[in-house]
């Protein structure tokens, strides 16, 4: 006779995952059963609601876990470092649910599921940034990553969108099937799954050099590079990024990259301390690369998403160099970062989706030409975006990247930060080009436009751009309290 | 134990995994591209469950029956997508998919 | 008294916020009477702070704020810090009292103009950021609201953004003050780094332990950034021109608020003035030279506006004086009087403009007081007020700060008393000019042909009323507070703040003779230049004299604009084309070329390896895995 027993479940750490979960069936269900003409309606609120109720547990359960602690058979870290991460991914999904409302007449067909596949790819990031061992980890990471397959795919009339599904599968798989040989090796070297355990495992074992366990290591940091879109695993990103409907894009460049950089400082500060000197150089090696390319790429885009994909993969640059710096300032820096990017990269692809519908096209750099005049609203958050991507000040990116240098300098790695600013100055020409666009119109183009009266009005989608904007101005003037929540949370990693 | 010793499941391990890289790297069918990203994940499933047998733990074995299901769904939704690609008429090869590129 | 304190911030930018989010949603007019009520809220919470401020002791008047601390960086840290003491008060209340009042009127004189809801907004951020200016708690807060006052300012001179003319003078604005903030900006940063902490209180603590040399260095750069602020010479020659801006604008911006907040920022931080060698007689020098000079150009204006304008330069030089010799209380009583009659005048002459559809030469204009008998009453005061006529205010405020120069019995102290009386001659000389001009004798042909009245009236109710109350104010305005009689509550107000090193000064307390004779000399004075300006222009009993060289110098405005150009801006463009000619050409405009075309070849070369072919991609990821696998394992084998 066995006795069976399980774990005590510690049912409130998982309550922003299952409150997301729920939001999901239930707007699956509302597909079902609702009339195909309220579905759209019915999916949203779920979903909205599903976004809300995570991001009020979420902020409860930053509050609650003072002490860092490890639940459900410590499977899952219930810590603030999880929590400020499921705030943002909720944040943004919200958000996404504001922005994707205005997309109603495109995505009629599937709305429930669209709603509830948003949904449940919030519930995996909820999951994978408490994940506290590798199995949990590839679980969550597999989870969000097929909801968001389908979501890129989701508008099968386009073949963009269904090359973009496709791709996105493929490439992902191969990046998901290195990460999990990487953990069946550090499996193998050290027998162990949870990654406090490794850390022990590998320091009781003398396991530093054991080629097994840095095989392991080099695939693990491919796995989560490619979720993060960092150079060179990054080369799904402008095609995904591009062919997926716009508010997908804009969910995926947000949340994404925020689950994939906090997991990837988690797995590697919490299991791999012994091994810093290896992965702290890989990491700020992965880093200039992604900078040089992500920028040097972007230069001569004239589409404008491709273009924001690539500046996208410039930032992950950036956050890796908090992630390299391997110290509390890092963590810090990371989670500070996070925020305002995650508000600016929502924005600004919301301010494209509204273009892209008016245009009815891919949106180039001349096609923005008077949107500054025509849409006040759009047009300034916009043209706020950019300054914020370029770090200047009056934007929280400028924080973002004053923290993320000073945690390079408390490394020691000062020709870090060269990099990083030279690649600042880079970067500055293309979004400063999307900024010109903006105000500039040429007479030719003015008799181009059709004239095709006032602009639709998508109250949720303004809000939507309304609330980035005030997150990005807010979490410079905010930068205070903000860093004080991430420095809370960053203290609970065993740096 | 009983049986060869774990270095040779590694290395059986290790094999299905580099055949289905060089599978996703070399064929151009979606299908068989699929196929590969299968074996790959096999290859990882084989060698968690020599590693739980070595370690005499049962950790991996759990791993891999997850791993199982995961990779069945991602299977699931890959077909889906080819079988959308095929109603639309498009050429069933990867190396096609060149629309968005630059 | 803080919560006042924030709600009168925070409301105007509110009602900013308010009218830019409901774009076309609402009418015009109602952007205006939001923009109006939101700064009205405004002046009642600063009375409402002001009240409480009065029921509390001296020393309780005191109050910092801090909503949050924005950054701790070691030992600094700052945040959003207010601090509202007496000084801070009276200015709460003059900017957003008189604020409100101006703003009120553009209702009526920006009806109809295409941009109505943009200028309600640049009015309302400006009196946000002025409030800002004078409420801040640390330095960083005061740069925060001297930036934005001056770019509230840019973009209010250039409102009418279709006349080249408007344009180049916001411009002009906009580097007078850049240099100013440039020299603020090395001030603070030399305070900071010296005595490492932003905040007043902790600052001014500090000074003792600051070296005469830093502290006569801070205070010169402060200096710097009032001078240009307040349109001092020699950074004073972008107020004229700043007059292309609407009428209200000027009345607001260049007239009450934010040119005297030079003067508030010598008071405020005086205990670093007071520290400093010599840079307190050198602002009451600038301002002797500054209100000699301004009246003397003043004579011969013939825009209403820009006589004005030179008035309100020469007027700020009185507070620049007031503030040097460290009579505090009398500067910012004068600063308050000149709010209220200066206000009043461009006001009055606003309506003027606006009944003869934009006219602004006063040659053109003449015998108006028929057609406008109410303007004329409220013009006449203003005038009477700035010539320091009693019992009119400006008699009160400018009298006392003569008498504190000539308490200074000192060389210095009597040469500016000297100016000052001079100043006197001059203001009452060229103040009635004006009015006898536009006023007297027989309407002008053009004033026939153009002038219209506004519903039989003078001018609409939003106009005329805040003209009124401003008129009762430039009446009684400077009751509060009477030399040589003992009866000075507002100085008692401001004791707290700008008597702390009172000791340290050789004067500040005329006498009650000194008093007397003051009062009785510069309205001696006023009334003989009233008298001349009579005998030329009111009456025309005499020729103007005919002086064509100085008459010329004057007018050209001794030459300030010419001597810039040809100082620093034409050497610097000459430099500046030398540059590009000879070095930046061949040597870097080459490299620079050629690192951007290189930089845009890489870009497309990588642009051009993101194929589009999945096989690629994955490719990339398996040799980027290798590589690291291979490096992470070769190392340590």
């Amino acid at each position: 006779m066995i006795a069976a027993t399980t774990p005590k479940v510690d049912w409130f750490a998982l309550a922003p995952v299952l409150a997301l979960l729920a939001a999901s069936g239930l707007a699956l269900l509302g597909a079902v059963l609702v009339p195909r003409r309220r579905a759209h309606g019915v999916g949203g609120v779920f979903a909205a609601l599903g976004f809300a109720v995570a991001f009020v547990l979420s902020a409860l359960l930053y509050v609650d876990s003072g002490e860092a602690r490890n639940v459900v058979a410590e499977a899952i870290a219930r810590d603030r470092f999880a929590a400020l991460a499921q705030l943002i991914v909720c944040g943004a999904g919200l958000l996404a649910v504001g922005i994707s409302w205005s997309e109603r007449p495109r995505v009629e067909e599937h709305a429930g599921e669209y709603y509830a596949l948003l949904a449940a790819a919030g519930a995996g990031m909820a999951f994978l940034v408490a994940a506290n061992n590798l199995m949990v980890l590839f679980l969550a990471l597999e989870w969000f990553s097929i909801s968001l397959y389908v979501l890129s795919a989701i508008r099968a009339d386009r073949v963009e969108s269904l090359e973009a599904g496709l791709k996105y599968l493929i490439v992902g798989g191969f990046g998901s099937a290195a990460l999990l040989f990487g953990s069946a090796l550090v499996y193998g070297s050290t027998g162990e799954l949870m990654f406090g355990r490794i850390a022990e495992a590998t320091r009781a074992q003398g396991l530093e050099s054991d080629p097994l366990l840095l095989a392991g290591l080099a695939m693990v940091i491919t796995g989560l590079g490619f979720k993060a879109s960092a150079a060179p695993f990054h080369m799904w990103t402008p095609d995904v990024y591009d062919g997926a409907p716009t508010p997908v894009t804009a969910f995926m460049s947000a949340a994404t990259k925020t689950v994939a950089l906090v997991l990837a400082m988690r797995v590697l500060v919490a299991a791999f301390p012994q091994l810093d000197e290896f992965w702290t150089l890989a990491i700020a090696a992965i880093a200039c690369i992604s900078l040089a390319w992500g920028n040097l790429a972007a230069l001569v885009q004239r589409n404008v998403k491709r273009m924001l994909a690539y500046s996208s993969i410039s930032h992950a640059g950036f956050m890796l160099i908090a992630i390299a710096a391997n110290n509390e300032l890092g963590g810090r820096a990371l989670l500070y970062y996070l925020i305002p990017y995650s508000a600016m990269s929502l924005g600004a692809f919301a301010v494209l989706a509204a273009r892209e519908r008016e245009l009815g096209r891919a949106v180039a750099l001349d096609d923005l030409g008077g949107l500054g005049w025509e849409r006040p609203l759009l047009g300034l958050s916009l043209w706020v975006f950019m300054l914020g991507f370029a770090g200047l000040p009056l934007t929280g990116g400028f924080w973002g990247k004053f923290l993320v240098f000073s945690a390079a300098v408390e490394r020691g790695w000062t020709w870090l930060v060269i990099v990083g600013v030279v690649a600042t100055a880079v970067s500055l020409y293309y979004y400063l080009s999307v900024v010109r666009a903006l105000y500039m119109r040429s007479d030719l183009e003015v008799r181009l436009m059709p004239a095709g009266g006032s602009p639709p009005r998508e109250g949720l989608l303004q809000a939507a751009v309304a609330a980035c904007l005030a997150v990005t101005v807010g979490s410079f003037f905010a930068v205070q309290p903000l860093t004080d929540l991430a420095e809370a949370a960053a203290k609970q990693l065993p740096f | 134990m009983r049986g060869p010793d774990v270095t040779w499941y590694l290395a059986v391990a290790g094999t299905l995994f580099a055949t289905g890289a060089l599978g996703v790297l070399l064929r151009r069918s979606p299908l068989i591209v699929l196929l590969s990203i299968e074996i790959m994940l096999n290859g990882a499933n084989l060698a968690l469950i020599a590693f739980a047998r070595a370690h005499g733990q049962e950790d991996g074995q759990i791993f891999a029956l997850a791993v199982m299901a995961v990779a069945a769904s991602e299977v699931v939704v890959g077909l889906g997508l080819i079988v959308a690609m095929a109603r639309r008429r498009l050429d069933l090869d990867v190396d096609k998919l060149t629309a968005l590129r630059g | 008294m803080t919560t006042a304190a924030w709600i009168c911030l925070l409301s105007p930018l509110a009602g900013a916020v308010a009218i830019t989010l409901l774009g076309t949603r609402i009418p015009r007019r109602e952007a205006g009477y939001l923009a109006t009520l939101s700064v009205a809220v405004s002046a009642v919470a600063a009375a409402v702070a002001f009240f409480a401020a009065l029921g509390r002791g001296g020393e309780e008047r005191e109050a910092e704020t801090t909503a949050w601390t924005w950054l701790t960086a070691g030992e600094l840290d700052f945040g959003l810090t207010l601090l509202v003491d007496p000084l801070s008060i009276l200015m709460m209340l003059i900017v957003a009292g008189v604020g409100s009042l101006i703003v009120g009127y553009s209702i009526g004189y920006m009806d109809g103009d295409d941009e109505e809801r943009r200028f309600f907004v640049y009015m309302a951020l400006f009196v946000f950021s002025m409030l800002l200016l004078v409420l801040a708690g640390n330095f960083l807060i005061l740069l925060a609201g001297w930036g934005l006052v001056g770019l509230c300012s840019y973009l209010l001179i250039g409102f009418h953004h279709e006349r080249p003319s408007a344009i180049a003078a916001a411009k002009k604005a906009f580097v007078m003050n850049a240099v100013g903030d440039a020299a603020m900006a090395l001030a603070l940063f030399l305070l900071i780094y010296e005595s490492g902490t932003l905040d007043y209180l902790r600052s001014f603590e500090r000074v003792g332990e600051l070296g005469s040399t830093t502290a006569t260095l801070v205070a010169l750069g402060l200096l710097g950034g009032a001078v240009a602020k307040s349109a001092q010479i020699p950074l004073h020659t972008w107020l004229p021109d700043a007059m292309e801006g609407p009428t209200p604008v000027s009345a607001l911006i260049h007239a009450a608020t934010m040119v005297t907040a030079g003067v508030y920022l010598i008071v405020r931080t005086h205990p670093i003035f007071e520290a400093s060698v010599g840079i307190q007689e050198l602002a009451a020098g600038l301002g002797a030279i500054t209100l000699l000079v301004a009246g003397l150009i003043a004579l011969v204006q013939t825009d209403i506006k820009r006589v004005i304008a030179y008035s309100t330069m020469s007027q700020i030089g009185y507070m620049f004086l007031g503030a040097g010799i460290g009579a505090y209380a009398n500067g910012m009583f004068h600063l308050m009087t000149h709010a209220f009659f200066k206000a009043l005048l461009f006001l009055g002459a606003g309506i003027v403009i606006h009944a003869l559809v934009g006219e602004q030469d006063i040659r053109k204009m003449g015998g108006l007081r028929g057609l406008m008998p109410k303007t004329f009453v409220a013009m006449l005061i203003g005038a009477g007020a700035l010539a320091a006529l009693p019992p009119l205010s400006g008699f009160f405020s400018k009298d006392s700060i003569l008498a504190s120069a000539l308490a200074r019995e000192d060389g210095f102290g009597y040469v500016l008393y000297a100016v000052g009386l001079a100043g006197a001659l001059l203001t009452a000389m060229y103040t009635f000019r004006m009015i006898f001009v536009v006023f007297l004798g027989e309407p002008s042909a053009f004033v026939r042909e153009h002038h219209h009245a506004h519903q039989g009236k003078e001018g609409p109710f939003s106009m005329t009323a805040p003209v009124a109350v401003l008129a009762v104010l430039a009446v009684i305005g400077g009751w509060i507070q009477i030399a040589g009689t003992g009866w000075h509550p507002l100085a008692d107000f401001l004791d707290p703040v700008v008597a702390v090193e009172r000791e340290h000064l050789a004067l500040v307390e005329p006498t009650v003779t000194q008093d007397y004779v003051t009062a009785a000399l510069s309205v001696a004075l006023s009334l003989a230049g009233i008298a001349l300006a009579w005998l030329i222009y009111g009456a025309r009993r005499r020729e103007a004299p005919r002086q064509p060289f100085l008459q010329r110098v004057l007018e050209r405005k001794f030459y300030c604009d010419e001597a810039y150009d040809f100082a620093f801006y034409r050497p610097a463009a000459a430099t500046a084309r030398g540059w590009t000619r000879w070095i930046e050409g061949p040597l870097i405009g080459g490299s620079i070329a050629g690192l951007a075309g290189g930089t845009r070849e890489l870009g497309r070369g990588l642009s051009e390896a993101q194929t589009g072919f999945l096989r690629t991609y994955a490719l990339a990821i398996a040799s980027g895995l290798a590589v690291l696998a291979l490096v992470f394992v070769s190392v340590r084998l």
